[in-house]
C-alpha cells in the first residue's frame, strides 16, 4: 500500500474549466479524497475542447477524483451538499460569488456550517474592487497579465496559445490549501482565501514590474534573443521545421562554444570579444551560427553543445515528447481510459472512448509517490458518497435520481 | 498582519535562478528562508537588470524579485569547513532546497542520504533542468532550453514561421511553484502523519509541459500523427479566442459558451450592421467556428477596428463577456483593480529603497502569507545564524572569513 502524503484529507470540488479542476487534482495525486460535484444540467464546456471527440482529454483534469452528481441549485440539493461539506475539510469553488450566493450558499453560511473549514475561492479578476465579478477566462487573462507584450517580435506580438494563466493559478490554488492545512493542523482554525487568476498571472511579471520603477524600462520583444546574452537565439537546423536553441550566458560558455565548432577565424573577432559586443553585434553572431547549425541535425547540434557543456536545445514537438527515452524513464506520460458523454443526453449515456497520453504529476516524492489512476464517470461514486458517507438508503438515492436531485 | 501559514518552518534554499521562486514562495507564506550564498554570492546577483543600470550585487532587480522574504548567509561549501557547518545547519533544518547538477551534492558528501542520516525529518527538494535521473538529468539549460525541450515553442509564432519563446522567463516559475506544492505537502505528511522527511525531485521540463496542458501535444502526435503548429495571435484553439487589434492598440478575449457567441454576434451586429456574424453556421460550442476561423477572424477585426480597447473591455463585461485589456507593465502599475485590493507591497531595501512587489495571489482576512521583507543584503545573517544559533564568536567569524569558509 502506497503512502499518501495527504491520507485522510477530503476535498469538495465545485469548479469548472482548468485551473481548479488541475489544483484538485494535483491534492488527488496527493493523497487527498477529492469529490467532484457536477451537475450535467449546465456540463462543463471542457467536455467538448477541441480537437477531439468529446471526452477525449478530460483524464488529465479528473484522474483519481471521485465523481458525483448534484443539482445543488435545487433546495434539496442545497441541504445534500451542506451536509457534505460538514464531513469535509477543504471545499473549492470557481463559481462566481453572485451565483453562489443566490443558490443559498454565499461564504459565510458555508464557513457556519464547520468551524475549521478550509475555503479555497478561485476567482478571475477577483472578488472586490472595481472589477469584481468581471468574467475571466485562463487565455485571455495572460493578456490582462503582461505576458503578451513580452513575448514576439519588435512589431508584433503573441500569444501564448494556451490558457496560460490558468496553469499557474492551479499551483497557486493547490498551495494556498495545503498552506491553510498546515496552519490549521497548528491551530485548528479554518480559513476562507481567494486566489484571483489575474493575480496568479501578474506574479510572473516581476522582474520587469521593478525593472519598470526603478529605470523606467518596459521589457522590449526580441524575438529569441536576450538583452543580456549572445549568442542566444533558435537556430535553424538540417530538415524541414527543425530548429535547436542555443544560450551562451557567460564567458566560459562562449569558449566552449567556440571550442565545440572548432574555433572558427570568426569567433576570434573583435566585435565578439566581450558579452557586450556580442550583445551589440549580433545580427552578424547569429547569422554565422545558423550557417554552422542549418549543415547539422537539431539533435546534432544540441548534443555537441551540451558535451561541451553549453546550454542547448531542440525545439521539440509532440513527437519527440511521444518517443522521448528520457521521460518515459520517468513514466511522465501514461496511458489512462477516457469517457465520452454522449452528446444528446451528456451524463446519462457513456461510451469507453479509448485512451490517450496524460501526464504524470512533475513531482517525485520518494515516500508518498504522487498516485496516477483512471478518471471517473459522472456520478460513478454517488452510491459511495450518498450512501457510505451520508448514510441514505439505497432507495433514497433512487428518489433523488428521479427527482433530478442527482443529475 | 497576517497569520503566516508556514511561519515554524526553516528552509536552508542553496538554489540559483531555477529554484529561487519555491524559496521565495515559502518566505512569503511566513518560512525562515535562509539563502546559504557562496562568499562571492549568488550568481543571480550578477544578473541584469539593475537599478540604475549599474552592475552590483546588491543592484540586481532579477536577485531582489526571487529572494523577497529571504535572510542570506554565506558558506563557501567546497571547504571542509563550509560542510561541516552545512551538515549542522541541515541537521536543524525542516526543508532545504537546491538546483545544482545532478551528483554536485554528493560529490561534497551534501546528498540526502548523507544529510538524512543527521535529520530524518529533513524535507529535501532538487529542482533542475530535467530531473535527477535519465539520460538528460546533466544537461543544462536556460529558460530558453527549457521551452524549447518541453515543446513550448512550438505553440507561439506564425504558421511555416519561427518558434518563439514565452517573454519574461517564465520557466522559472512553474517548477518552484511544483516544488513548493511537494514541500508543503511533505511537511504536512511528516508533521499531521508520519514524522519522517523525504526526498523531492522537479524537473523543470516536465513542469513546464503540463503549463499547456490543454493542447495534450504527446497524445496530439499518438492520435492524429499530427505536431502542433503555431497559428499566430487570432484564434488559437477555437476562434474567436486570442489577441486582436483595435482601434488604439490590442484587445483580448475568448468566448468558450454558446451563449457567449450569441451574445458577441447580436453585439457585433450593432456595431457593424454585418449581418454575416449572425449566421447560422457560426453559432454553438467550440467546433462550430473551428472551419471558419478567417472569416470569424475578419468579422472580429471588423468589428474591434471601431471600438478602443477600454471600450470594448467595459461594454464586453457589461455584456457578460471575457473581454480584457492587453497590459504592459507600466498599466498593471496603475491598475485600478490592483491598486484599490492592495496587491502591491512596498518594500524597503537598504540600496535600492522602496520599490512596489506583486504580492501573492491571495486574499484573506486573516491567514496565509504575502512578501514581507526585500530581498537580503549578501550575508545579513551572518551573525544571527552564526553567532546566534551555532555559538560562534565574532572573533571565529573573522577567522572563518579569512578562511574562506563564510
Amino acid at each position: 500500500m502506497l503512502k499518501k502524503a495527504l491520507d485522510g484529507v477530503r476535498v469538495i470540488e465545485l469548479g469548472l474549466y482548468i485551473a481548479l479542476p488541475l489544483a484538485t487534482r494535483m491534492l488527488a495525486s496527493l493523497g487527498a479524497e477529492v469529490i467532484k460535484v457536477e451537475t450535467l444540467v449546465s456540463p462543463d464546456m471542457m467536455w467538448f475542447a477541441p480537437p477531439y471527440a468529446p471526452g477525449a482529454v478530460q483524464s488529465d483534469y479528473r484522474l483519481l477524483k471521485r465523481n458525483i452528481t448534484l443539482d445543488f441549485r435545487k433546495p434539496r440539493g442545497k441541504e445534500i451538499l451542506e451536509e457534505l461539506v460538514k464531513k469535509t475539510d477543504i471545499f473549492m469553488t470557481n463559481l462566481g460569488g453572485e451565483s453562489l450566493t443566490k443558490y443559498g450558499l454565499g461564504f459565510d453560511h458555508i464557513r457556519s456550517l464547520k468551524s475549521d473549514l478550509i475555503i479555497l475561492w478561485q476567482t478571475g479578476l477577483g472578488g472586490s474592487g472595481p472589477y469584481a465579478g468581471y468574467k475571466a477566462y485562463g487565455r485571455p487573462m495572460q493578456h490582462a497579465s503582461g505576458i503578451s507584450m513580452m513575448t514576439g517580435t519588435p512589431e508584433t506580438i503573441y500569444e501564448v496559445n494556451v490558457s496560460y494563466a490558468d496553469y499557474h493559478t492551479s499551483m497557486f490554488d493547490a498551495l494556498a490549501v495545503l498552506g491553510a492545512l498546515e496552519w490549521r493542523r497548528r491551530t485548528g482554525q479554518g480559513c476562507l482565501i481567494e486566489c484571483p487568476i489575474y493575480e496568479a498571472g501578474v506574479v510572473t511579471m516581476g522582474p520587469a514590474v521593478l525593472d519598470y520603477q526603478a529605470n523606467k524600462v518596459l521589457p522590449e520583444r526580441r524575438g529569441c534573443r536576450h538583452r543580456y546574452f549572445a549568442p542566444h537565439n533558435v537556430y535553424p537546423c538540417r530538415g524541414e521545421d527543425s530548429w535547436c536553441v542555443i544560450a551562451v550566458t557567460d564567458d566560459r560558455e562562449w569558449a566552449a562554444f567556440c571550442d565545440a565548432l572548432g574555433n572558427p577565424t570568426w569567433a576570434t573577432w573583435p566585435q565578439f570579444a566581450t558579452p557586450a559586443e556580442r550583445v551589440r553585434n549580433v545580427e552578424e553572431l547569429d547569422r554565422l551560427v545558423a550557417k554552422w547549425t542549418s549543415q547539422c541535425a537539431a539533435e546534432e547540434v544540441m548534443n555537441i553543445m551540451q558535451a561541451a557543456g553549453v546550454p542547448a536545445g531542440v525545439v521539440a514537438k509532440g513527437e519527440d515528447l511521444a518517443k522521448s527515452e528520457h521521460l518515459r524513464g520517468h513514466r511522465f506520460f501514461r496511458e489512462a481510459k477516457y469517457y465520452t458523454p454522449d452528446l444528446e443526453k451528456p451524463g446519462t449515456r457513456w461510451s469507453v472512448g479509448g485512451t490517450c497520453l496524460v501526464f504524470s504529476e512533475p513531482l517525485y516524492l520518494s515516500k508518498t509517490p504522487a498516485r496516477f489512476g483512471q478518471m471517473h464517470k459522472v456520478g460513478q461514486d454517488n452510491n459511495y458518497v450518498y450512501g457510505e458517507l451520508l448514510g441514505m438508503s439505497r432507495k433514497e438515492i433512487r428518489k433523488l435520481q428521479r427527482a433530478k436531485i442527482l443529475a | 498582519m497576517l497569520e503566516q501559514f508556514l511561519k515554524p518552518y526553516r528552509v536552508l534554499d542553496l538554489s540559483d535562478e531555477k529554484g529561487a521562486f519555491c524559496g521565495k514562495l515559502l518566505g512569503d507564506l511566513g518560512a525562515d528562508v535562509i539563502k546559504v550564498e557562496p562568499p562571492t554570492g549568488d550568481s543571480m546577483r550578477f544578473r541584469g537588470p539593475f537599478a540604475g543600470n549599474e552592475v552590483h550585487p546588491e543592484k540586481s532587480l532579477h536577485f531582489l524579485y526571487f529572494n523577497t522574504s529571504k535572510g542570506s548567509i554565506t558558506l563557501n561549501i567546497e571547504t571542509s569547513g563550509g560542510r561541516d557547518i552545512f551538515r549542522t545547519l541541515a541537521g536543524k533544518a525542516d526543508v532545504v532546497i537546491e538546483s545544482f547538477p545532478s551528483g554536485y551534492l554528493a560529490s561534497l558528501g551534501l546528498d540526502y542520504p548523507k544529510l538524512r542520516d543527521e535529520n530524518p525529518r529533513l524535507v529535501m527538494c532538487s529542482i533542475t533542468p530535467f530531473g535527477q535521473k535519465g539520460p538528460l538529468s546533466r544537461y543544462k539549460a536556460a529558460d530558453i532550453v527549457v521551452m524549447a525541450m518541453s515543446g513550448y515553442m512550438q505553440l507561439i509564432g506564425d504558421p511555416g514561421g519561427e518558434p518563439l519563446v514565452p517573454g519574461g522567463e517564465q520557466s522559472f516559475y512553474p517548477a518552484s511553484q511544483y516544488a513548493a506544492v511537494g514541500i508543503a505537502a511533505a511537511l504536512f505528511w511528516r508533521d499531521a502523519i508520519s514524522g519522517e522527511g523525504q526526498r523531492i525531485d522537479v524537473s523543470m521540463q516536465e513542469a513546464m509541459i503540463t503549463y499547456y496542458q490543454e493542447q495534450t501535444p504527446a497524445t496530439m502526435w499518438c492520435k492524429t500523427g499530427q505536431n502542433l503548429s503555431p497559428i499566430g495571435a487570432m484564434g488559437g484553439i477555437a476562434p474567436p479566442c486570442g489577441i486582436y487589434p483595435c482601434k488604439d492598440g490590442w484587445f483580448s478575449f475568448s468566448v468558450v459558451t454558446p451563449e457567449e457567441w450569441d451574445t458577441l454576434a447580436h453585439w457585433m451586429h450593432e456595431v457593424t450592421g454585418n449581418d454575416e456574424v449572425l449566421e447560422e453556421k457560426y453559432r454553438g460550442g467550440f467546433f462550430a467556428r473551428i472551419p471558419h476561423r478567417d472569416m470569424v477572424n475578419a468579422l472580429i477585426i471588423e468589428f474591434a477596428d471601431r471600438l478602443s480597447a477600454r471600450e470594448l473591455f467595459l461594454e464586453g463585461q457589461k455584456r457578460n463577456l471575457a473581454v480584457l485589456p492587453v497590459n504592459t507593465v507600466a498599466d498593471l502599475l496603475e491598475d485600478q483593480q490592483l491598486n484599490e485590493r492592495g496587491f502591491w507591497v512596498n518594500l524597503d531595501h537598504p540600496v535600492v529603497r522602496e520599490l512596489r512587489y506583486p504580492s501573492l495571489p491571495y486574499y484573506s482576512g486573516t491567514s496565509g502569507g504575502a512578501p514581507r521583507k526585500a530581498a537580503p543584503l549578501l550575508g545579513e545573517d551572518n551573525v544571527r545564524i552564526y553567532c546566534g544559533e551555532l555559538g560562534y564568536s565574532l572573533e571565529d567569524l573573522s577567522v572563518l572569513r579569512t578562511a574562506g569558509t563564510i
